[in-house]
């Protein structure tokens, strides 16, 4: 068939098996992380790469998806989990960080300016991430201080409108001793709302030791169990109108991104950490 | 028919037919399937050995259709998936031996007002004899979702794997498949001992089983944004658990459906 035009369309495809369909359980990052504060971009986050066997921070498997490169249009996910918001979403590496020193200390691992997909029939479209840092060697001593920027006042990140900006803004680790898999929400300059790249990074105050990933995060669907245990799911398809494509957006020039499909986790505490149950399906829009 | 069109057809199918209900148990295996890994469907799942096999219905019509399913298990923190199960193929692996004696291809069911040809959502390799196998490579020749014959689905199983563990094959699927019609042959690579066999799913329901209650699911067959299936008589409903680390797969399932005709 050519591509899904109606709802019983997209039911019908996924009866054919052209689609995905993914029970499976998201492994939480073995400690709870070190709760945000004001400084720190408020919420405590956590990044759950998922898959059983997964060893964070080192080692990461995203959700795998069938062997097509064409459209799979998310039609439902759910979660069984705390009362804390998710998100299903593609989780793009930018680059590392080292807290252990004062300076230009990002580095990042790709060469490309922005992510693209197409969108509202705009092939190539840059889209916009959340900007999260995750610590993946735990500080020691004093607490890392960093913004988005250089040292010599160059810009730090591409906004939402693309344009290339200097942050002011510091993001102050909420402890001397955050804790390993801690993962916050840049602070960004104000009106901003989402990067398209990070391309700098400049450490003010260092820690004795530290060292952190990252991350643009792509949400594509929302689920917000309402009490423990309970399964709580986002219908894409009866729900509303936006099935996001579940393939991963792709670099404007250089090498593939690294990108994990995924759970993120906001929430105001770093407790009830645990292990989410999921699943999510889509169908292929080809 | 359409009958879950609408609640009133609903309704009106109780009021001429009555409801199937059903429950049923399925004891603990008491041994935790062999994990999976990235070469062989990432995650941890076991097949339960106890299904359920729908009954004969009355004249003029066709079978069923799920309104409501619950399940109630023992605790844990693990998926849930009951589902039309159909066996596409079995290899025994003394004598790397493919046999296709009471294998189907997957059936053609009425969607949405159209009679398609279905293909696996789900498809697994499931282990029904432990294996004597070290790192076996399984190929699986299959017929994809578009009918093209002669696909290849090449797996590297882990180790001696025990009883009921059980594979999931989509990440490895030729590629641009996402779903399985039909097998026409399976062969492993190494292994003395054991039977696998390679399983077809169209997802029922999904559960979530709960770390600290026996939990069934808020989320009923009804609600969900995928096709929902003509059960026909004598077809297979299986019990599939996702990321199962304990070995006590313990469960009882409560099945209510309405009849189509």
């Amino acid at each position: 068939m050519a591509t899904i035009a109606t709802r019983d369309e997209f039911i019908q495809q996924l009866a054919r098996g052209k689609g995905f369909y993914y029970p499976g359980r998201h492994g939480a990052p073995p400690s709870n992380g070190t709760a945000a504060a004001a400084a720190s971009g408020y919420m405590s986050c956590h990044l759950m790469f998922n898959v059983q066997g997964t060893t964070y921070p080192s080692t990461l498997v995203g959700v795998p998806l069938p062997p097509t490169t064409s459209p799979l249009l998310v039609a439902q996910s759910g979660l069984r989990g705390a009362a804390r918001v998710f998100h299903w979403a593609w989780i793009y590496r930018f680059g590392t960080l080292n807290l252990a020193a004062t300076g230009n200390q990002f580095t990042h691992d790709h060469t490309f300016t922005e992510l693209r997909r197409t969108r509202y029939g705009e092939a190539s479209k840059a889209i916009n991430l959340l900007p999260m840092v995750m610590i993946t060697t735990a500080t020691t001593v004093t607490a890392p201080v960093f913004r988005l920027r250089t040292v010599a006042a160059g810009a730090g990140y591409v906004d939402q409108a693309g344009n290339s900006v200097v942050g002011t803004k510091t993001m102050t680790m909420p402890a001397a001793a955050t804790a390993v898999n801690s993962a916050y929400i840049f602070r960004l300059e104000d009106a901003d709302t989402a990067v398209r790249n990070i391309s700098n990074i400049e450490v003010t105050t260092a820690g004795s030791a530290g060292a952190a990933s990252i991350w643009g995060v792509e949400l594509l669907s929302s689920m917000s169990p309402i009490t423990v245990g309970t399964l709580g799911a986002m219908d894409s398809l009866f729900g509303n109108f936006a099935p996001n494509d579940l393939q991963p957006a792709v670099v404007d020039t250089g090498t593939a991104v690294t990108a994990y499909l995924g759970l993120v986790r906001f929430s105001s505490s770093t407790t009830d950490l645990n292990v989410q149950a999921s699943h999510i399906w889509g169908a292929l829009n080809a | 028919m359409a009958v879950i069109d609408s609640i009133d057809q609903i309704y009106a199918s109780i009021a001429a037919n009555e409801p199937l209900n059903r429950l049923w148990t399925g004891g603990s295996t008491g041994v935790a399937p062999t994990a999976g890994n990235s070469t062989s469907g990432y995650s941890q799942n076991l097949r339960h050995p106890s299904v359920w096999t729908m009954p004969s219905v009355g004249g003029g019509l066709t079978g069923m259709y799920a309104t409501a399913c619950n399940i109630w298990c023992p605790g844990g923190a693990y998926t849930a998936i009951l589902a039309l199960e159909y066996l596409l193929g079995t290899l025994t692996v003394s004598g790397n031996v493919f046999s296709s004696t009471g294998a189907v291809s997957m059936p053609t069911k009425p969607v949405k007002g159209s009679s398609i040809v279905t293909s696996s959502m789900l498809t697994f390799a499931v282990v029904t004899t432990a294996l004597t196998a070290t790192t076996p490579v399984l190929t699986t020749t299959y017929t994809d979702q578009d009918g093209n014959g002669s696909q290849s689905c090449v797996m590297t199983l882990p180790t001696n794997p025990v009883t009921n563990s059980a594979y999931r094959m989509q990440p490895h699927l030729a590629a641009g498949d996402t779903g399985v019609r039909a097998v026409s042959n399976i062969s492993i690579s190494t292994g003395s001992a054991g039977v696998i066999k390679i399983y077809g799913l169209l997802p029922i329901q999904e559960f979530s089983i709960d770390t600290t209650v026996n939990r069934h699911s808020n989320l009923q067959p009804l609600k969900q944004s995928r096709p929902q299936w003509l059960i026909e008589p004598a077809e297979t409903l299986a019990m599939y658990f996702g990321e199962i680390a304990t070995a006590n797969n313990q469960h009882m399932v409560q099945l209510t459906g309405v009849a189509a005709s």
